[in-house]
């Protein structure tokens, strides 16, 4: 019995050398915690640069000694190379601490590298072993050395800034939807399907590169970059731009569900309405051996920030809905039609139609030729605090 | 004339070969007493050991008095407090008894006149008044606490069960010693088996001395290489008249006031007699923080010494960037930390318990501040292992035996070591054996771990919850006793 153990023991102890030891040991204090990773491809010489936002923990509260102050909470580091695989290596001519990545929140792309395709940063990003590609993903509008080199008010660290903008963005409007993230990108592409990310650009030409004088400047709007427009992917490349109007139909049709307040013109009044999706049906049949797509919306409104309009009674009420429904049916069909003249299946078809219609022969040309209609029924749930607001008739 | 001869031989023997045999020591004191000329009575006792009073009263008293007619002799009132033994027995033999006799604080009544000698039990053994057992103290419940006197702890648990099937085996062990044992169970609830078993074991041992309960210990648990302890010990009454109703077995030891129950399975160290004090909802909740508190002081150690050298990806980003703040310019890494300041911690607190009352308030003032404050401004330690290591200690405390404190200390060191090697899978690794370990352990042929392995359903009942009185069955006894009973 005692042997038997023994010798059970004798095998375990054996089976641990092969985990991890003592030699994949590393302090916290050796570590350089990268919070935003930053690449850049030059068109021309195909140069990669590659920017590499590092915490400086010194600059928390928790640190001992002077708390925040005269310290940078990130400090930026910007290293060139023929190819990413070089980078890893030579960053080291510049970085005192082992580069420890697992834990950045946003990747920016140069909207110049964006263009020439990405497919090369995303296998960068998924091929380092503690990398994540659940992170959101961001092109940049401009100059992206600009943009990692800006610190920003109020957080203090620009990738805790970004990722808490797009939070509330998803919640609160609907100019950023859920899926950015670099995984998200993988899976579309790899589907041949398009993707929208989320763009970026500085507000000011020469930021302040002194994290204390923009924290003493007043003006917030100074020294920041700013989260709009949508940038449009297809196959690893980014093919083409989206504006704010555009992008609310984009992630409507895509079914995220963040309240928006967009100003409408009903019979001549301008009402401000709170949309936010409460269902989306997509369904596919035949129409004259054709595929034809029908969108189901159901929206809910909110009139608490209308406050040129409030519908006063309930055929007040339904007269709105209807008008509603028809602007909303209108201009998301109009953005369908833009999408399709630019060969962009923004609506998800292609894929729509593969699940649903899997032994059809062609399905990239059904997609292109699908009629695709679109229902909305609006539902006006919630009011204001006021049922008529002050006019000053006197 | 021959024999009054003899008799002043005899006398002046027998107390040279009794004070010889002594060491001539301080407290024995010989009072002789003239009754008639020639006819002395001389009365033998260790002074330390006898209530003198007795001795007074009614022992030389009844000599000097004349209460007796002639030829009558005070007789025993029961067995044990008079024995006689006479001359015409051998001198060897009339020595040992009254020398032994002595050492029981009995006291030795030369009767040169009837030619005998008289030991009367006079004991009077020196004892503390009960009080409150201080390493148990509880809120609610009774106070008192065993004594170092056995009968005394007899009379204890005598007056919680009232119960004629109340048994007291008693043993004497230790060759030198001579201590008395006293094994207590309920014949009508104890098992046959696990009192066979207890029975066994107390007289399998062979030892010269037995000073405290934990000599006991050693000799009848179950296995020596275990951090875990498989009896318990307490001080207090109402526990071992709870555990007695449990049907598990009680060892009483004389001089100690720690009695030993058997059998005990891990789950019952979560739980304690003063769940029972409670209402039900608090006790399950109570027993929930013992139970994580024992998760809290054995692993947290580990698990920071992992996380922070091997896997920082699994800290929450603005932790490490905290803890990574408080780890700049420290010049040790995170496991020698660790390992340091649980050194230091188990030195203050071993140290505490040495330190007379006085010092040891000293003795909390430089722990506390020289070593958790001015370390951290230093820059010597970082302050998040000052959290860990105060926490642990804590927690450490929480597990209403003490003795299975000290193996959560034991188990804390192995994992920080096992962490600061392998990292999580280290602590995997040993998490792992402890489970095989303590699945393998019995307590006097109870699974250890029971009710989790081997698994019994209807047994959790009174485990991780403690359900109301009423909802409980009066005449419920453990799953495990149950089970013994029934294979009988």
């Amino acid at each position: 019995m005692t042997y038997r153990y023994a010798a059970g023991v004798f095998i375990l102890m054996m089976f641990t050398a092969l985990l991890t030891a003592c030699w994949d040991k590393t302090e916290m204090n050796e570590l350089a915690l990268v919070s935003m990773v930053g690449v850049d491809i030059d068109p021309d010489s195909g140069k990669k640069t590659v920017y590499y936002q590092i915490i400086n923990p010194l600059s928390g509260t928790s640190a001992r000694g002077t708390p925040g102050g005269e310290q940078a909470p990130v400090y930026t580091y910007e290293i060139s190379g023929s190819s990413f695989g070089e980078i890893k290596s030579t960053i080291y001519k510049m970085l005192p601490r082992k580069l420890f990545i697992a834990h950045s929140k946003v990747l920016l792309v140069s909207q110049r590298a964006a263009g020439q395709g990405i497919r090369d940063i995303v296998n960068f990003i998924e091929m380092q072993p503690n990398g994540r590609s659940s992170v959101p993903m961001l092109i940049v509008d401009g100059s992206i050395s600009q943009v990692m080199k800006t610190f920003t008010p109020l957080e203090r660290v620009p990738s805790d800034a970004i990722d808490s903008r797009l939070k509330l963005l998803i919640r609160n409007s609907l100019l950023a939807g859920k899926h950015i993230k670099v995984n998200d990108v993988i899976e579309r592409m790899e589907k041949s399907d398009t993707i929208v990310l989320p763009m970026i650009a500085a507000t000011s030409e020469n930021p302040s590169s002194n994290s204390g004088e923009t924290a003493a400047d007043i003006d917030a709007n100074q020294n920041n970059f700013i989260i709009g427009g949508g940038a449009v992917f297809r196959d690893y490349r980014m093919v083409g731009k989206l504006n704010d109007a555009q992008l609310v139909w984009y992630h409507l049709l895509n079914g995220d569900e963040g309240r928006h307040v967009r100003r409408f013109q009903v019979e001549g009044k301008q009402v401000s309405m709170e949309l936010r999706l409460v269902r989306m049906q997509r369904d596919v049949f035949r129409q004259s051996d054709q595929p034809s797509v029908r969108i189901r919306l159901d929206l809910q409104l909110s009139a608490t920030w209308a406050n040129e309009f409030v519908p006063r009674s309930r055929a007040e009420v339904k007269r709105l809905e209807g008008n509603l429904n028809r602007i909303i049916e209108n201009e998301s069909l109009a953005f369908y039609q833009m999408t399709r003249e630019r060969g962009w299946d923004l609506l998800r078809i292609r894929d729509l139609l593969r699940k649903q219609m899997p032994n059809h022969p062609d399905i990239d040309q059904a997609a292109k030729n699908a009629k695709v209609t679109i229902e909305v029924a609006t539902r006006l749930l919630r009011t204001g605090s006021m049922n008529q607001p002050y006019e000053g008739t006197g | 004339m021959a024999r009054k001869r003899q008799n002043q031989s005899i006398r002046n023997d027998f107390f040279e070969d009794i004070q010889s045999a002594l060491g001539y020591p301080p407290d024995l004191v010989c009072r002789s007493l003239f009754v008639r000329e020639e006819q002395a009575v001389h009365c033998v006792y260790l002074e330390s050991m006898v209530d003198k009073k007795t001795i007074d009263d009614y022992i030389l008293k009844s000599f000097t008095e004349h209460t007796f007619a002639e030829g009558e002799a005070p007789r025993s009132a029961g067995s044990g407090f008079l024995r006689e033994v006479s001359f015409s027995d051998p001198y060897e033999e009339l020595r040992e008894h009254a020398v032994k006799s002595l050492l029981a604080g009995h006291c030795v009544l030369a009767d040169f006149a009837r030619e005998r000698v008289c030991l009367i039990n006079v004991t009077e053994p020196r004892q503390r008044s009960i009080d409150e057992p201080k390493s148990e103290s509880t809120i609610r419940g009774p106070h008192e606490g065993f004594t170092e006197s056995i009968l005394t702890n007899v009379g204890l648990v005598r007056k919680r069960i009232r119960n004629p099937f109340l048994r007291f085996e008693k043993m004497s062990v230790g060759s030198q010693t001579g201590t008395t044992l006293l094994m207590v169970y309920m014949e009508n609830l104890a098992p046959d088996s696990l009192v066979r078993e207890v029975r066994g074991r107390l007289s399998a041992i062979r030892t010269d001395s037995v000073l405290e309960s934990a000599y006991v210990e050693e000799f009848i648990q179950d296995r020596i290489w275990s951090p875990f302890p498989t009896l318990t010990n307490t001080e207090r009454p109402d526990v071992v008249a709870a555990q007695l109703l449990d049907g598990k077995v009680a060892v009483m030891v004389d001089g100690t006031p720690s009695v030993l129950l058997a059998p005990m399975t891990f789950f019952e160290f979560f739980s304690s007699p003063e769940d029972y004090y409670q209402r039900a909802d608090i006790a399950t909740f109570i027993r929930w923080i013992r139970l994580i508190s024992f998760f809290t002081a054995v692993f947290v150690p580990s698990l920071y010494v992992a996380a922070t050298t091997f896997h920082q990806e699994l800290i929450p980003t603005q932790l490490l960037i905290s803890l990574s703040a408080q780890r700049e310019g420290v010049p040790l890494p995170a496991f020698f930390e660790v390992l340091l300041m649980e050194v230091v911690f188990e030195i203050i607190r071993e140290a505490g318990l040495r330190m007379p009352r006085a010092v040891g308030q000293a003795l909390s003032i430089v722990g506390a501040i020289v070593l958790g404050q001015a370390a951290v401004e230093a820059g010597l330690i970082s302050a998040a292992i000052v959290i860990v290591v105060a926490i642990t200690g804590i927690t450490n405390f929480v597990v209403p035996v003490y003795s299975f404190g000290m193996s959560q200390r034991l188990l804390r060191f192995s994992f920080v070591l096992l962490a600061g090697f392998m990292g999580l899978f280290g602590i995997l690794c040993g998490a792992l054996f402890l489970v095989a370990h303590l699945v393998s352990l019995k307590s006097f042929g109870v699974p250890y771990m029971i009710p989790a392995s081997p698994s019994k359903g209807a047994d959790w009942k009174d485990v991780l919850v403690r359900l109301p009185r009423p909802w409980l069955d009066p005449n419920r006894l453990p799953g495990y006793i149950r089970n013994l009973k029934r294979k009988r």
